[in-house]
């Protein structure tokens, strides 16, 4: 083997450690998701702690995933209601999120400090897959990066079923809050 | 050629850093740290049944953890008696009972029942759960007692007479979003048998299913059978076939029956309606829940 060809080979192998390496992925250490949704009779809420996500901060590449049974709410029979009349749990039971940050340039990985971005994807609930735009908060602080975002699900946009019968009024929009806590993917 | 190959394979290794991790590998991550994320909460299965009663006896479900829930039970009396009684709709025999969610597998209950004027109890425990990964079917097993406080001479001075116990171990699996079957064997132990040829302690094999037929109604059925040769001849097989309306807070529970009694020490030993001569009768349970610990229900 020529000393050329080693160099090159060395100059390839350089090339894609430095790539992965400056390709920064981010996963998801911990994570909250609430919703509320305010109605005549009772307040309806639930929270999650177990939904996942991975960012790249090269490509803005951001995916979201969430078991739906993880949804925990003030009651039992809300939860079950939930599950079995509102999300069909056992037909649809993840719901995801798919997109990029658009504004990926305004963020310094590198840099502490508060940025606002727009993300934009798909979110799919209830097996109804929707383009959606949301605006988010990204905070880097000492390599970890927090983010959070608010946004509105209209139950008829995802083909969630609301009930005709007077007693169990529920509201059109729900609020979703989110956070999720990321630090760098260490392959293990 | 050599060189040339060389040259693509550097420009592959230029073009995958510039891409970094493609989409694919991505998506493998997401899935990767979802499937690790240490400790998640087993996909459990949500209303195997819509009440903790299937109609006249037990299901496996129970209220939540800290969820207090009141039922009134209500049994008509025999259809048969058209037109003096008006389908046995003059006659009634009714339960009134309170059931409270100690922990997520375990709950107490109590209720007064017109039949015998009985005042029972009973601890309903799940051993196991039904979840996507983990246990198959869910499994509970229920333990109680009544005593009878009619007043009547074959009970004078032996109050131990009075006292009657139940053991039932419910087996049940949701098998998909609509149907739902259980088995549960039962024993009673009646401490005063009805008759001579009736014994104390009494075996009976249980059956149930429901059809759900939209998303908030079901068909309901239950079927318990006696085990030959423990009761007299009159003693027939309790039946029933219900229909479940869910209303949110509500579970209106509808159904024909042979029972007359509501609790297992009673219609698994007494029940006589002969449902080939329509004895049989219309009967409602409704109950409605109240979280009354926040705390240990939001658990």
């Amino acid at each position: 083997m020529s000393f050329k060809v080693l160099t090159k080979l060395t100059i390839a192998a350089f090339c894609c450690t430095w790539g992965l390496a400056s390709a920064q992925v981010y996963v998801s250490k911990s994570s909250t998701v609430h919703f509320f949704s305010e109605t005549p009779m009772e307040n309806i809420e639930a929270t999650s702690k177990e939904a996942t996500s991975v960012l790249n901060s090269q490509t803005g590449e951001l995916l979201i995933t969430i078991g739906i049974t993880s949804f925990k709410f003030p009651s039992k029979l809300m939860e079950e209601h939930f599950n079995e009349n509102y999300m069909e749990t056992e037909k649809y039971p993840k719901s995801e999120f798919k997109g990029k940050i658009v504004d990926l340039k305004t963020v310094d990985f590198k840099k502490d400090g508060v940025y606002n971005v727009v993300v934009e994807g798909d979110l799919t609930v209830h097996g109804v897959k929707k383009a959606k735009k949301i605006n988010a908060k990204l905070e880097v602080k000492g390599g970890q990066v927090t983010g959070t975002s608010k946004f509105v699900i209209n139950l008829e946009e995802f083909k969630i079923e609301r009930p005709k019968i007077v007693w169990e009024k529920i509201a059109e929009n729900i609020d979703v809050d989110v956070n999720f806590v990321y630090a760098p993917y260490v392959k293990k | 050629m050599h060189l040339m190959l060389r040259n693509n394979f550097l420009k592959v290794c230029l073009l995958v850093s510039s891409v970094g991790l493609a989409q694919t590998d991505m998506e493998a991550l997401l899935n990767e740290q979802a499937s690790q994320g240490g400790k998640k909460t087993p996909n459990y299965v949500h209303a195997t049944f819509k009440g903790t009663k299937l109609i006249n006896g037990h299901s496996v479900e129970a209220p939540g953890a800290g969820v207090l829930q009141f039922i009134i039970y209500h049994r008509f009396s025999n259809m048969n008696d058209v037109l003096y009684n008006f389908f046995g709709l003059d006659g009634a025999t009714t339960r009134l009972g309170l059931d409270y969610g100690i922990s997520k597998r375990l709950s107490i209950g109590i209720g007064r029942t017109a039949v015998l004027k009985a005042v029972d109890g009973y601890l309903k425990y799940k051993v196991l759960m039904q979840s996507s990964e983990g246990a198959p079917v869910t499994m509970a097993l229920v333990a109680g007692s009544s005593y009878n406080t009619i007043r009547a001479p074959y009970y004078e001075g032996d109050r131990l007479r009075r006292l009657n116990y139940l053991s039932q171990l419910l087996l049940a699996r949701k098998f998909n979003a609509s149907f739902s079957l259980q088995l549960m064997p039962t024993y009673v132990y009646n401490n005063l048998a009805e008759t001579d040829k009736d014994k104390n302690g009494i075996f009976a094999q249980g059956y149930g299913a429901r059809l759900k037929i939209s998303k908030r109604t079901s068909i309901n059925w239950e079927h318990y059978v006696v085990l030959p040769s423990q009761v007299n001849n009159t003693v027939r097989n309790t039946v029933a076939l219900g229909f479940d309306i869910d209303t949110g807070g509500h579970i209106f529970q509808f159904h024909f029956t042979n029972a007359s009694s509501m609790i297992e020490q009673q219609f698994i030993p007494l029940t006589t309606g002969n449902v080939a001569k329509s004895e049989f009768r219309l009967g409602f349970n409704i109950s409605r829940v109240f979280t009354v610990n926040k705390k240990a229900a939001s658990k």
